[in-house]
């Protein structure tokens, strides 16, 4: 039918301009609603930010011409010698209102809640602990204090978190940003004036623990490379060794994920670190992005704090038998049993597809039920039933699923109905997503639906990613 | 259209008038910023709900980060400046910011929705029984996309989510529009065979 052409791409063309995905309406009133409602609360916020940055920008264009065009200056200057005095203050006046624009205002701290992932919210000062905390268990770092965190030079500022375990330096104009984890941060680059395009692009370093302290006991960074790259079949991601901190470690380069040029691997103090680059799109954020980098990963310093509580995954997670395999993502922090015919369609994303062709099924979708499982993050102290509240649109039932609070939630949707179980352990959110649950429509795959979900929901158990 | 966020009383068009000072040649004043940013969004937030889409293939964080970029660029509406640039090229500086840290916070943790899960999908202007078609290719081929390299997935949603052209990409990405187009005709042709493996398999 279609494709048959000389130039497929040509036809391909044809059909993502041909085909829109449009906002639900009921989103767009929300959306609408919501971003009134912001209005009303940052009216003055954006009001007095706003005519700052017109007070200071015509002032900074005088200055930067004039220091451009120093013979337009002298003329200045000598058609009137009593102008001195009076053009000083207003250099000095200048001065004064662009570093309260440029360095001031922009570190004051905002209240703007988080949506998901990094708060908006600027950095505040780090409190460095008082004493020196201890190690709880083997380490493979040689075990510092936070008293060995790198002193900054000029242009340079450090930053310690004391509950991570690392410190490291990073140049001056550069903001850390906390995360929704407890022990991640986000470092972002400079603002540059340049082209309006590309305002919002400045570089960004990832500081991630892919495992808490003290639960990485046994795994090195081999393994979690290798692990990156069985993900990837058939892609060329390079890996070479480093050492950081005084650690060895290994650094990815090519990983095929979105935003993401560089990422290194390394296993401090029983504590799995990643440190990664964000792709940017110019030259000067490049540049930054380089400068960033270069300078993290030669001062980082870790040292050892007090281990995370720790639950194994040997601990919790259920065996397989005959008729069962046991799905298990120690990145994500769970394990649950399925059954040893449902299969895995990509190797990225975990949906398992299971039982009997389902003639009703559209066309465009996989003709089997089927069950994904999520861990979209942390559940930043919002509980099972107020994520199915927000993302739900059916009967919402609460229970207790591995002994933890969850909620259920029986969508109709718009093609295929589907049932969702929102589960918070470990202070993440997990969902369990199975479809079609529409019995009229889809009556062979009620039985194995049923099936699976309860062998699911008995047997997911949740522990501490990376153990 | 104008100040459809605003309350009766004003809100902030009001406020913004009020503190208009007429400072600075050639500067818009608060009431016009924000009149253009309510009418971008009126014109374009689909688009924008489009490219996010294109990039996340999962409707509930497409919602939450179309929701995200329109009060992030609410929030920093001072630093706008039309003298400088038109409203989409920001705003999709913002968006393109947005999403690389919500995808380095939700780094190697999957969606939570099936990627067969996407809904609304029309295709104006063609018959029915082609609209069908034309959805079911189009299904297999947003499911396809994460096969293709970032940049090569970031171009085609900037193209036909977004709908920009060759040379808002180019200035968006920081290339020159030939190479955009270079990268577009390679991602297309990299897309049927991701397809037809998939088809295969």
């Amino acid at each position: 039918m279609m494709f048959d052409s000389n130039k497929p791409e040509d036809d391909l063309d044809q059909v993502l301009g041909s085909v829109h995905i449009e906002p639900d309406a009921q989103f767009t009133r929300q959306l609408h609603a919501r971003l009134r409602q912001s209005v009303e609360a940052h009216a003055d916020e954006i009001t007095a930010a706003r005519t700052n940055h017109r007070r200071m920008r015509p002032g900074r264009r005088r200055l930067l011409s004039r220091s451009m065009e120093p013979m337009n200056r002298g003329r200045v200057m000598n058609r009137s010698s009593w102008m001195l005095p009076v053009f000083s203050v207003m250099v000095l006046g200048v001065l004064v209102l662009g570093f309260i624009a440029l360095v001031i205002l922009p570190n004051l701290p905002s209240h703007q809640p988080a949506l998901f992932g990094f708060p908006t919210r600027m950095p505040t000062e780090t409190p460095l602990p008082t004493e020196a905390p201890t190690a709880g268990g083997p380490l493979e770092a040689t075990p510092v204090g936070v008293g060995n965190c790198p002193v900054p030079q000029a242009g340079q500022q450090q930053y310690t978190h004391p509950t991570g375990g690392y410190c490291f330096l990073y140049p001056e104009g550069w903001t850390v940003e906390a995360s929704s984890s407890p022990y991640d941060v986000l470092l972002k680059g400079p603002f540059h004036d340049l082209e309006h395009t590309q305002e919002g692009e400045t570089a960004m370093l990832f500081i991630n623990l892919i495992a808490a302290p003290g639960a990485a006991a046994g795994v090195t960074p081999d393994q979690y490379a290798d692990e990156v790259v069985a993900k990837y079949p058939g892609e060329n991601i390079t890996r070479s060794n480093t050492e950081i901190g005084g650690v060895p470690g290994v650094v990815l380069q090519g990983i095929p994920e979105i935003g993401m040029t560089r990422e290194a691997v390394i296993v401090a103090n029983n504590t799995l670190y990643s440190l990664e680059m964000s792709g940017t799109a110019g030259e000067v954020v490049q540049q930054d992005a380089d400068q960033g980098w270069a300078l993290l990963t030669e001062s980082m310093t870790f040292f050892a704090v007090p281990p995370a509580e720790v639950v194994k995954a040997d601990d919790v997670c259920p065996k397989a038998d005959a008729d069962t395999q046991l799905v298990i993502d120690r990145a994500a922090g769970y394990c649950l049993l399925l059954p040893a015919s449902a299969e895995r369609q990509y190797p990225d994303t975990p949906i398992y597809y299971f039982g009997p062709q389902l003639a009703a099924m559209p066309e465009s979708f996989e003709p089997h039920a089927s069950i994904g499982i999520g861990a979209p993050g942390f559940a930043e102290g919002k509980t099972a039933a107020q994520f199915a509240q927000e993302q739900g649109s059916g009967e919402i039932t609460e229970m207790t699923i591995a002994g933890v609070h969850a909620a259920i939630v029986e969508r109709q949707g718009d093609v295929v109905p589907d049932r969702v179980a929102y589960i918070v352990a470990n202070e993440r959110l997990y969902t369990l997503l199975v479809s079609p649950t529409d019995p009229t429509k889809f009556p062979e795959a009620v039985q194995p639906i049923e099936e699976v979900w309860s062998t699911a929901l008995e047997s997911i158990a949740f522990f501490t990613p990376w153990d | 259209m104008y100040y459809q966020f605003c309350n009766k009383s004003g809100g902030l068009a009001k406020i913004m008038a009020e503190t208009n000072t007429g400072e600075g040649r050639g500067m818009s004043s608060n009431e016009e910023i924000l009149a253009l940013f309510e009418n971008w969004y009126a014109l374009e937030m689909p688009r924008l709900y489009r490219y996010v889409m294109y990039r996340v293939r999962d409707q509930a964080a497409a919602e939450e980060l179309t929701a995200a970029i329109c009060e992030e660029a609410l929030r920093y509406l001072h630093r706008y400046e039309p003298q400088r640039g038109g409203m989409s090229g920001w705003m999709y500086g913002i968006a393109r910011n947005t999403l690389k840290e919500f995808f380095r916070a939700k780094v190697r943790r999957p969606a939570s929705v099936p990627l067969d899960s996407l809904h609304n999908l029309r295709a104006p202007g063609h018959s029915p029984e082609h609209a069908v078609e034309l959805i079911e290719v189009f299904r297999q081929a947003v499911r396809s996309l994460r096969r293709l390299p970032d940049q090569e997935q970031e171009v085609v949603a900037l193209r036909y989510g977004a709908e920009l052209s060759n040379q808002e990409i180019a200035e968006l990405m920081g290339l020159n529009p030939n190479h955009v187009g270079v990268l577009l005709h390679r991602a297309l042709k990299k897309l049927r065979q991701a397809m037809q493996t998939e088809e295969r398999a």
